[in-house]
């Protein structure tokens, strides 16, 4: 029936009625407000929690920054105190005024991926991957990510109670506890027989039932959300985060309707109040659990996963063929070989400063095609992850707040790439340094042990952390986006079985 | 027994059984197929770069043996066979510690840190399905018990005819169990028996944990199946009842284990790893200064009443290195002491959390039964720990009786490499593991529940 100006102004004005009658008897349930008190509660709980967090992290951060301070402070004074004469023997491993001395034994320096304006909002990757690694030439390391702050695994497997546990997870099941049955249970009780008496359609009534509980929700959980972080202090400052924000509250709102959606949907199958809560609570189960165990099958068996135990017997492979059988000195030489005035300097082949830097040479050329599988495999995985991530929402708005909060997995691959540049940058800072001593010792004054080459401490180059904004943002448009094709979908879906009452 | 044969051949006519029987048992199956797998393949790599590795000590050239302290070797944590069902902390923990001279290396590489970001969000094991969706499974079979009986007006005609309550209540408690003992408890104890055993591993005590481990995990889902019908005596419709019972089992399994890690972090807060690290580092810092250094060799050679190192019956280098490690070795066992501690505080900190919900202990008690919980981590960390210092000690003394000094230069060969045993790391026996506190306290949740269960039984109307 085509409507006419009149009839559909008529139609317009009597959902808006229904809209208004059925949000008011939402707001006059108690159930509405004690669900809507719990979810403030734990709100206020997962902002708080994230506020500590990122506290925390930005502490570390400060003591970093100082113990990095400090390194140059003592090593400052070491150089005033051994530029005199003194009977003490000063090997290379106690001279900070050593280029070689300083930068194994002395270097305090960090790569560091500091939180993001808003990273209060989800714990992410954080708490399994670490947020800054100490970049050193102590010893030999096989790969990029062998440091992680290691704290209690009880509570890593357990999970954090953040902000992102309560948007993504709780507020499904707080929509479900008040959308869930609002029209089976009129079936059960034998009222909508009654309903269906009166000269309304089923989208009418549908469409005011579950429009009533979206639109409490959306304005509820907005709104919660925005005072416990305000109340908590989670966020600071936006410092070029304001839209991705907006975007986020966006895809908050778009996700509330998505599950509001799927309410209505279920309740168009007529089979009562109990078939409809366990189909609900069922579909959150397969969403929140089923689906992302499934798409984590899918990112392992789509990426190649290197074996971890397999590269470091490849790193001791080439460790061995340099240690033993002659090939270290052989090694030394033709690494030796390619540097402008150290050709002919056999006796510059057991030093150890020299016989150090070529084997680190050897192994990072041995290596790196390893290391580089890592890393791709890290990218790959967290660029597959995304996309499957869209096969439930959880996971979708989940991934969004990740990206947004800087501790996604996408972030930590750029910064272990970025960490790992980092080292060479600082290798290739102390390198013609070392071979430059090694091949001219600075002369030093009668009676002085120390080599007294090294004084550039303020010169050492400082890592760059770096704040991707625009992946957070595009993070949360994809999001939103998604979802709201996905709210429309379920919408639409419902719309169309709601053709008539049942029968 | 036969009111229990009844209601359980009623039970079996169910299509909700069958359905929630296979979806429990796919769910099983793939997740102990997947566990298996890649215990299989991470054994054989494990055993096969443990060999390479210990090939590699032995064939080493003649060298310094401080040289060959350095070179080192690197020592894996072995699995524990149950760990298929179970990986408890194992995934969150590192799996392999790099053996070298002079550092307490951190044990790397932890599953969780490869693992792909939806890994987290999944299920990741057995474990973890009978924790979530089988409490889910209890409840889903559990709620209709009495509240729809209630509804139909069939309690009022049973309990007319004589039906004693609690009788009935244990009739179908008996029955549901025993449909959850048959989907849930003999595929873990067969398929995770078989696969466990399959594994190789000795010392492991696979069948006095494997046993305890599955009644744990049927205790549990008793656990929840007493609450659904608890609850569905008290409910006046079945909707209630399920609506009460996916309540509890929302807070319970749901948000309870995640509010714990909030109340633990805030009562029992742990070291920082961090921290302790800075704090040893800059012990060692103050340690290792060329005057420090100097100060000791005096006192060395003060000692043994000479001026000069070449004097010394023994090599000064070997003897100042030797003591520098005992110093070295004091400071760790103090700073990782504490750390440890401290975590391991924690760990039983979050035991006791248990009482905040029962998924909480069982996963103590799980990780415990199958040698998966922290306490065999931190054993494996001072074990590995103790093999390096076993090493550094045997370098430094050849090194002590082999004096250097002006042309002469010591090198040692296979025949000291030889004296470094094998690292051989046993697990931490069954009767020394943690699981008295989560054992009482599951069993504490099921008492208060049954207790529950008794009032409503008593008070059951029609």
């Amino acid at each position: 029936m085509k409507l006419t100006p009149w009839r559909t102004d008529h139609a317009v004005r009597r959902a808006l009625r229904l809209l208004a009658a059925e949000t008011g008897m939402v707001l006059r349930e108690r159930l509405t407000w004690a669900v809507l008190a719990a979810l403030f509660a734990a709100l206020l709980l997962g902002a708080h929690t994230g506020a500590v967090r990122v506290e925390a992290e930005r502490a570390a951060l400060a003591t970093l920054a100082a113990e990095e301070g400090r390194a140059v402070v003592a090593a400052r004074e070491a150089y005033a105190r051994y530029a005199r004469a003194t009977p003490v023997k000063i090997n290379y491993w106690q001279d900070p005024t050593n280029a070689f001395g300083y930068m194994t034994q002395f270097l305090t320096v960090h790569a560091v991926k500091p939180p993001t304006p808003l990273a209060a909002l989800a714990t992410g990757q954080s708490d399994v991957q670490p947020s800054f690694m100490r970049v050193s030439f102590g010893s030999s390391t096989v790969f990029d990510d062998v440091a992680y702050e290691l704290g209690s695994a009880a509570r890593l497997k357990l999970g954090a109670f953040d902000l992102a546990f309560v948007l993504a997870v709780l507020v499904p099941l707080a929509i479900i506890a008040l959308a869930g049955t609002r029209l089976s249970v009129e079936r059960d009780s034998g009222t909508l027989r009654l309903i269906a008496a009166q000269p309304i359609g089923p989208r009418a009534v549908a469409g005011a039932k579950f429009g009533a509980v979206a639109g409490i929700l959306v304005v509820a959980v907005l709104g919660q959300t925005g005072l416990a972080l305000w109340l908590t202090g989670a966020i600071r400052s936006l410092a070029g985060s304001g839209v991705t924000l907006g975007l986020l509250a966006g895809a908050l709102a778009a996700y509330i309707l998505v599950w509001v959606a799927a309410c209505a949907l279920v309740a168009t199958l007529w089979r009562g109040a109990v078939a409809a809560l366990s189909i609900l609570v069922l579909a959150w189960t397969l969403f929140t659990v089923a689906v992302p165990a499934a798409a984590s099958i899918a990112v392992d068996c789509l990426t190649d996963k290197p074996s971890r135990i397999a590269a470091i017997d490849a790193s001791r492979q080439v460790q061995d063929a340099f240690a033993n059988g002659g090939a270290g000195p052989r090694l030394t030489a033709q690494w030796l070989a390619r540097i402008p005035g150290a050709a002919g300097r056999a006796d510059l082949v057991e030093a150890p400063e020299i016989k150090r830097l070529a084997r680190d040479a050897h192994y990072d050329v041995q290596l790196d095609a390893r290391r580089e599988s890592f890393r791709a495999h890290d990218r790959e995985s967290a660029a597959l992850s995304r996309w499957l991530a869209l096969a439930s929402p959880v996971t979708t708005f989940d991934f969004a707040l990740q990206r947004a909060a800087g501790t996604d997995a996408g972030r930590h691959a750029a910064f272990l790439a970025s960490a790992a540049a980092y080292r060479r940058t600082l290798r290739a800072f102390f390198e013609p340094r070392i071979v430059a001593q090694a091949l001219n010792p600075v002369p030093v004054c009668a009676g002085c042990q120390a080599r007294l080459d090294f004084d550039a401490y303020d010169d050492v180059p400082r890592f760059q952390p770096s704040i991707d904004l625009t992946a957070g943002r595009r993070g949360a448009l994809m999001a939103l986006a998604w979802l709201i094709v996905l709210a429309g979908g379920l919408a639409l879906s419902a719309r169309a079985r709601l053709k008539a009452w049942p029968a | 027994m036969r009111r229990v044969r009844a209601e359980l051949g009623q039970l079996l006519r169910d299509a909700r059984l069958r359905w929630i029987g296979a979806v429990l048992v796919v769910l099983l199956g793939v997740a102990l197929a997947g566990a298996w797998r890649q215990a299989v393949r991470d054994a054989g790599d494990v055993r096969a770069i443990a060999q390479a590795e210990r090939g590699r000590w032995l064939g080493q050239d003649a060298k310094n043996p401080h040289s060959a302290d350095h070179y080192g070797l690197w020592v894996f944590k072995p699995s524990a066979p149950l760990a298929i069902l179970d990986p408890g902390i194992e995934p969150y923990t590192g799996r392999m510690v790099r053996i070298e001279a002079h550092l307490f290396n951190d044990a790397v590489f932890r599953a969780v840190q490869d693992a792909n970001p939806l890994a987290r969000a999944g299920l990741g094991s057995v474990a973890d399905i009978v924790q979530l969706i089988v409490p889910l499974a209890a409840i889903l079979l559990g709620f209709s018990a009495f509240a729809a009986d209630r509804e139909r007006g069939t309690l009022r005609l049973a309990l007319g005819n004589g039906a004693a309550p609690g009788r009935l209540f244990m009739a179908r408690f008996g029955a549901l169990l025993a449909a959850l003992a048959l989907l849930v408890g003999l595929p873990l104890l067969v398929l995770g028996g078989l696969a466990a055993v399959s594994l190789d591993a000795p010392g492991w005590e696979v069948w006095p944990r494997l046993v305890p481990w599955v009644a744990a995990q049927l205790t549990y889902a008793a656990l929840f199946l007493v609450l659904a019908m608890t609850l569905s005596l008290t409910a006046r419709t079945a909707r209630s009842a399920l609506a009460a019972s996916l309540l509890a089992w929302v807070l319970v399994c749901v948000a309870a284990p995640r509010l714990a890690t909030v109340a633990v972090d805030a009562t029992t807060p742990a070291l920082s790893y961090g921290e302790t690290r800075a704090r040893i580092e800059e012990t060692f810092r103050g340690h290792r200064t060329a005057e420090a250094n100097d100060d000791r060799a005096k006192a060395v050679l003060a000692r043994y009443g000479v001026t000069d190192p070449d004097a010394l019956p023994v090599d000064l280098r070997g003897l100042m290195m030797s003591e520098n490690e005992q110093h070295n070795f004091a400071v760790f066992d103090a700073a990782f002491g504490a750390f440890f501690d401290s975590l391991l505080r924690q760990e039983r900190a979050y035991a006791w959390a248990g009482l905040l919900s029962p998924r909480i202990a069982l996963q103590a008690l799980s990780a415990a039964l199958a040698g998966t919980d922290f306490p065999q981590h931190v054993r494996f960390v001072w074990a590995a720990e103790h093999y390096r210092r076993g090493i550094s000690r045997r370098m430094n003394q050849a090194i002590i009786d082999n004096p250097q000094g002006g042309e002469r230069r010591y090198t040692a060969d296979h025949d000291l490499w030889e004296t470094v045993p094998p690292f051989d790391h046993g697990p931490m026996p069954l009767a020394d593991a943690a699981w008295a506190v989560p054992l009482a306290i599951l069993a504490t949740w099921l008492a208060v529940l049954g207790g529950a269960a008794v009032l409503a039984v008593r008070r059951l109307t029609p």
